[in-house]
């Protein structure tokens, strides 16, 4: 049998595309099947470097996401072993309409299926109805039928953990448009999914799937309420009665481990009804990210949960007044006590709350209060460029903390407080770097604070973006970070990541400043660039280039 | 173990035809080094090929006796390459009238540089591949390699549509 160029190995047509670009590639897939699958492998590869074999995240809301999606495409076809889907959706609704139909063909190809998650968008009201693409209108109805189709086959493939969520508000529903009706139609969608919930329990399985035709072995494992094992939740839904009733009934009768909250600025107020209505009696893991919100009842909240939690996120931009109040009274009674709490992720808004609340549990002497933190991130949440995270209460407390049971006959683990992270993502990064400077040059970084500054042993700052205006922020950045770094007294490993590479490729080469880093902060050992590019701090001070 | 460089080994392809080639040269195959360094006394059995024809193998001597004495490419150093020197399709003078052969024969090169394990041959083979392809439609490619569309009309209008989506970057 004669040799062609289809009946050679994948793996040496996967050697032949090396040699060829993005536009004969697409040729290439479009000559015969065999070719298609393996140049979109190739089409995906060169997008991602390495592929983790069964979890699979995907951002999707962005410009070189159509090609993306192209490449998962023949992802999907090679590693059918997949068993996790994160797909954060595009905004754009034709876009998110057709990704929708692709991903539903895709998740048709794989073998099983466990856990999808689908991010759809942050559909608020003041998008514009127009779009700008000028493509077909799509209706709310054909973009339910699709995500319908896409349940349908999530389920058909086994999906034990679903969760859909999106940023829709009744406040878009009301004012209409395209995106008022797309939310409306979520909001239609994420309440058919809760009648499911009510009525398996009800015991009614005929009536379950009005809407939601042939789910097979749905009915037959309980539903989603006996296996789901994370969730997140649009708080913007939950303002609607029957939403509500049904997620409470869901959430504490389910056995989640994870929960994932979200809201918008509408309803913070209606959160705070709800929160102390939900109990999750496994609860691990749980997160929560919105405009606004009164610190103690995330506080009250992670304290029910304080058996089981491991892992606390807070993300919101302004921590409401209320609170003050609150800490002064009633809440001074109630104490934080997160025996098992190894991570904390915090925006600087929530962060003097949660010490707040920790400092002021008397069991502090024993340390017992957070005997496993290792981990603590703090997220730049600020609306106002002026508005600095303000870290020193929180360091005040931890040293309280540390003080306090510095003489105890329990010992702190070595690793405890041992990360530090600033994530910059929604933070004005010149003020970060106000922020260092303030902090590098003050009092406090030869005060005895220094006690718990000793115990950060990886710093990673992360997300830093440079705003248009202020093209010399970059360099104020690398000016200051040697100062900031070397307030760190026991500083081994220093993680700069989602930064611009160009800025960090010229002051990789700069003999001279690695040199004034190394004598600010001479533990400092390893340098790491984007997570990628990792430099022993010996070779950086001798002028060995990284290789970017 | 160093051995004597007029050390002659025996090859026998699956055609029965076999070759008589010195040491170096054949060790430019990692495949037949790896088995040549296995086998501590001399044998005087042909080493027996049975993935590779006498034509191909032929061939592939002419190459390794042209190469012979070069430094083998280590595993690192092809890696940095892979990197540093993505899409280029340079091969070199030498290289390109050698393989200037029909596409069976260039197939069959390709397959036996794989199997012997010589990836040099193999980088020259699949750039020569790499640049018959370069700058065509799909219906030339189809036409040079003997390629059957196998799509229905339906996927090639899905593909078409989904081409055009994509490559709007």
């Amino acid at each position: 049998m004669a040799i062609t160029l289809t009946s050679l190995p994948n793996e040496l047509l996967l050697r032949i595309y090396k040699h060829i670009d993005h536009t004969d590639l697409y040729s290439q897939s479009k000559t015969c099947r065999t070719l298609h699958f393996v140049t979109l492998h190739v089409l995906f590869q060169r997008h991602w470097n390495g592929f983790p074999s069964q979890k699979l995240e995907l951002d999707l809301d962005g410009p070189p996401s159509r090609s993306l999606l192209r490449g998962l495409q023949s992802a999907l076809s090679l590693y059918d072993d997949i068993r996790y889907i994160s797909v954060v959706f595009s905004t754009n609704v034709y876009t998110l309409y057709t990704q929708i139909l692709t991903l539903t063909a895709l998740v048709q190809r794989l073998k099983s299926l466990e856990n999808l998650q689908l991010y759809l968008g942050r559909l608020q009201p003041w998008y514009s109805v127009q779009d700008p693409w000028k493509n077909p209108v799509i209706g709310f109805e054909q973009m339910i039928v699709a995500l319908q189709g896409l349940m349908d086959t999530a389920f058909a493939k086994g999906c034990t953990d679903l969760i859909v969520s999106s940023g829709c508000s009744l406040e878009s529903v009301r004012r209409g448009g395209i995106r008022g009706q797309l939310a409306g139609g979520i909001h239609g969608l994420v309440r058919q999914l809760g009648d499911m919930f009510t009525k398996t329990e009800t015991g009614r399985p005929n009536l379950i799937w009005r809407g939601l035709t042939s789910i097979p072995g749905f009915g037959s494992k309980g539903g989603i309420v006996s296996s789901c094992r994370s969730v997140c939740i649009m708080a913007d839904l939950l303002i609607h009665p029957a939403s509500l009733d049904w997620t409470l009934r869901f959430l504490n009768h389910s056995h989640l481990t994870t929960l994932v909250i979200r809201w918008s600025g509408f309803s913070w107020e209606a959160l705070r009804d709800i929160l102390p209505r939900i109990y999750i009696p496994r609860l691990e893991s749980f997160s929560f990210s919105g405009w606004k919100a009164t610190p103690p009842d995330l506080v009250l909240f992670s304290q029910a949960h304080s058996r089981t939690i491991t892992s606390i996120s807070i993300s919101i931009a302004y921590a409401s007044s209320d609170g003050v109040r609150w800490h002064s009274g009633r809440g001074a009674k109630v104490h934080l006590d997160l025996p098992k709490l190894r991570y904390i992720k915090l925006s600087s808004a929530y962060l003097p709350w949660f010490f707040g609340a920790v400092w002021s549990n008397p069991r502090r002497a024993a340390l017992r209060t957070l005997p496993n933190l290792s981990h603590v991130t703090i997220i730049g949440r600020t609306w106002h460029s002026n508005e600095l995270p303000d870290l020193e209460p929180v360091i005040k407390s931890i040293v309280q903390l540390f003080r306090s049971g510095a003489g105890t006959a329990r010992s702190r683990p070595d690793d405890w407080f041992s990360d530090l992270t600033f994530d910059l993502t929604d933070m004005n990064s010149a003020c970060f770097v106000d922020w260092c400077r303030s902090y590098s040059e003050s009092q406090f970084s030869r005060s005895n604070h220094t006690s718990v500054l000793s115990l950060v042993k990886n710093l990673n700052v992360t997300n830093f973006r440079i705003p248009h205006r202020f093209k010399n922020v970059e360099d104020n950045l690398f000016g200051v970070l040697p100062r900031f770094c070397a307030i760190f007294p026991n500083l081994r490993v220093f993680n700069l990541s989602q930064i611009e590479v160009e800025s960090m490729k010229r002051r990789a080469v700069d003999k001279r400043y690695w040199q004034g880093f190394h004598e600010g902060c001479p533990t400092l050992e390893v340098v790491k660039f984007n997570d990628e590019v990792e430099m022993k701090m010996v070779d950086l001070v001798k002028g060995y280039t990284p290789s970017f | 173990m160093a051995a004597p460089a007029t050390q002659q080994i025996k090859i026998r392809c699956n055609d029965e035809k076999e070759f008589t080639v010195d040491r170096d040269v054949l060790e430019r195959s990692v495949l037949i080094k790896n088995m040549l360094e296995d086998v501590t006394e001399q044998q005087d059995a042909p080493i027996p090929l049975p993935n590779v024809s006498g034509p191909v193998m032929a061939k592939v001597l002419e190459y390794c006796t042209h190469h012979r004495g070069e430094p083998l490419p280590s595993a690192d150093t092809e890696q940095s390459q892979d990197e540093t020197r993505k899409r280029t399709t340079d091969i070199s003078e030498w290289d390109q009238k050698f393989i200037t052969v029909d596409q069976e024969m260039l197939f069959e090169i390709i397959l036996a540089a794989n199997y012997l394990d010589i990836k040099s041959l193999l980088d020259v083979g699949c750039k020569t591949v790499a640049n018959m392809i370069k700058g065509k439609t799909p219906e030339e490619i189809r036409k040079l390699f003997n390629i059957v569309n196998d799509f229905t009309p339906e996927e090639e209008a899905q593909i078409k549509k989904e081409n055009e989506w994509a490559e709007d970057r």
